[in-house]
């Protein structure tokens, strides 16, 4: 049907749209006042609030903590002077000539950021040095060590185990290069553990992610029961079931939100008791790494996951428990 | 307004609480219903605020049928009727204000226009100048007063009372049947269950009389 236009009318048309801005008003209301009232509800009972917001907060730290530790090794990784170091051992035959243009044409490779000629005199006087077996080595006929070419990969590379073994193959192409080694195991193994432990993070968070859901699901399930005679009374002077829920779900938002920024402290707070000794590790290995903090990419993770957990643990249990309350 | 049409109501395993009711009321009628205990007032006042579904029968409410009506729906037109019930009355977690509040804050009217009917209404009760107060810090009369504030102040176009003068004495009972009274005068239609025949019988008002859920009628 169309409804012919009620010109004739205007102040009933900008009535009906005064009242439409009302009530949205009134909407936006209730929304401002269930935000602070749920605040003001859970300051007025704080040992209780506290001590959920902390099982929330370890339970979300815990995961956060080992994605902070295993970005921390797969750092330290990058860092250390792992042998990511290639030797080209050439051949005997190879003349002086060819050598420097080869020599020069590494040394052109963007890939690779370091090139080092050794000459086999200077490669046994070298192994002379290193391994005392100077009485052995005059038996020798000859210098059978062969020249020579250290090559490191730039930084990218050096990461990457799959790009090493295929510049790897590549340069062992080279006619005057009889042999290569470039020993990429240790650095597999290291990145398998990193994914490993990023793989466990994430099983890890999955699983507490569930178990942050119901404790939050739970405290507000006893909010509801606690609050029964007043959605009672809401429901039968006209309240919707989303007035009834809007409350409880920011009592559930509030306890994910704030349980995950305990749970960024506690990372914190853990990874600077931890500084000091990791410090002193990575000495050892000559490395000037230092442990990392809970970036902000991780701040943005926790406080989302909270908050949305938080929501959604008192969306169930609004879902289960409130709506089922009626007046009777 | 308000039409029963065959309406019977049998709980689960239970045996029939009303059998067979109709009646009409028009608007801005007052009427009573009364009965024994056990006879079935409650059932049919919270038949009508759709706290419980008629097992047959049709129920129309301003010409609309009531069994149609979506569950989704339901708190929309809980909105037009206000109600004053014996249980679950009054929240002892806030003011007089607050609770007067209620419905016009879920109906999400603006702040300016709720403080002003919800004066409006305690000043109906006589109980202008106690917004503030916890009601629990009131008589029971004043309580009760406070509940009829609530169901009205939103001015829906029925009110249903279930008991509400059980726990006062004469003189406060005929103040609040007055209060009732008034508010029919201005086109409210009013029914309000009591089993006080004594109080009410000087009042010569409309009876719907139950008998273990059958309907009988005394005229004014
Ligand atoms: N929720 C219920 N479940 C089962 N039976 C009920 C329920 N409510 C009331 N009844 C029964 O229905 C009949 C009418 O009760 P009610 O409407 O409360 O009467 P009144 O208000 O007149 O005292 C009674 O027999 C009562 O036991
Ligand atoms: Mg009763």
């Amino acid at each position: 049907m169309i409804r012919p236009r009620r010109s004739a009318k205007p102040r009933g048309a900008s009535g009906a749209r005064q009242r439409l801005t009302d009530r949205f008003a009134g909407y936006l209301h209730h929304h401002r006042q269930s935000c602070s009232d749920s605040l003001i509800r859970l300051a007025a009972s704080p040992i209780q609030s506290l001590m959920t917001v902390m099982v929330i907060a370890i339970a979300l730290a815990l995961p956060a903590a080992l994605h902070t530790l295993v970005n921390n090794l797969g750092m330290l990784a990058g860092d250390i002077d792992i042998e990511a170091r290639m030797s080209l051992f050439l051949r005997q035959d190879a003349g002086d000539d060819d050598v420097r243009l080869l020599l020069e044409s590494l040394e052109s490779r963007s890939d690779l950021t370091e090139v080092t000629f050794i000459d086999s005199d200077q490669a046994l006087a070298d192994f002379r040095r290193s391994s005392g077996l100077d009485d052995l080595l005059v038996l020798l006929d000859g210098n059978p060590l062969p020249a020579t070419i250290l090559v490191r990969p730039n930084r990218e590379l050096g990461n990457q185990p799959d790009s090493l073994e295929k510049l790897a193959g590549e340069l062992a192409e080279h006619p005057l290069v009889d042999d290569i080694s470039a020993d990429t195991t240790w650095l597999r193994k290291l990145q398998a553990a990193v994914a490993m432990g990023r793989e466990f993070a994430m099983i890890l968070g999955a699983a507490l992610a569930l178990g942050v859901l119901l404790i939050i699901g739970n405290t507000i399930r006893l909010a509801i029961e606690n609050r029964r005679d007043e959605i009672t009374v809401v429901k039968l002077v006209g309240g919707t079931d989303s007035y009834v829920r809007r409350p409880f779900l920011y009592t559930g938002f509030w306890f994910g939100f704030s349980g995950a920024l305990a749970a960024w402290l506690l990372v914190w707070l853990g990874i600077a008791l931890l500084a000091d000794s990791a410090l002193q590790l990575a000495a050892l290995y000559e490395s000037r790494f230092q442990l990392q903090g809970p970036g902000l990419d991780t701040f943005l993770v926790l406080v989302s996951a909270g908050s949305i957990l938080g929501l959604g643990g008192a969306w169930l249990a609004v879902r289960q428990h409130a709506n089922a309350i009626e007046p009777e | 307004m308000i039409r029963f049409e065959n309406v019977s109501k049998r709980y689960p395993g239970g045996q029939e609480a009303l059998s067979q009711l109709s009646f009409h009321l028009a608007p801005g009628e007052f009427a009573f219903l009364t009965g024994h205990s056990g006879a079935g007032k409650s059932t049919l006042l919270k038949l009508i605020m759709l706290m419980e579904r008629p097992t047959s029968g049709q129920l129309l409410i301003n010409g609309k049928n009531l069994n149609r009506l979506h569950s989704s729906q339901v708190p929309y037109y809980r909105r037009r009727v206000g109600v004053v019930f014996q249980s679950h009355q009054l929240l002892f977690d806030r003011t007089v204000y607050d609770n007067v509040a209620l419905p016009l804050q879920i109906m999400g009217h603006p702040q300016a226009d709720i403080g002003r009917r919800v004066r409006a209404a305690l000043d109906k009760v006589g109980l202008l100048g106690r917004e503030q107060q916890n009601p629990i810090n009131l008589s029971t009369g004043e309580q009760q007063r406070v509940g009829i504030a609530r169901a009205v102040v939103h001015k829906p176009r029925i009110l249903l009372a279930d008991e509400p003068t059980g726990n006062l004495d004469p003189a406060l009972s005929a103040e609040v049947m007055a209060l009732f009274r008034e508010f029919s005068e201005v086109g409210v239609t009013v029914l309000i269950a009591t089993h006080d025949i004594a109080l009410i019988e000087p009042l010569g008002c409309r009876r719907l009389h139950l008998h273990h859920g059958r309907m009988s009628e005394t005229g004014p």
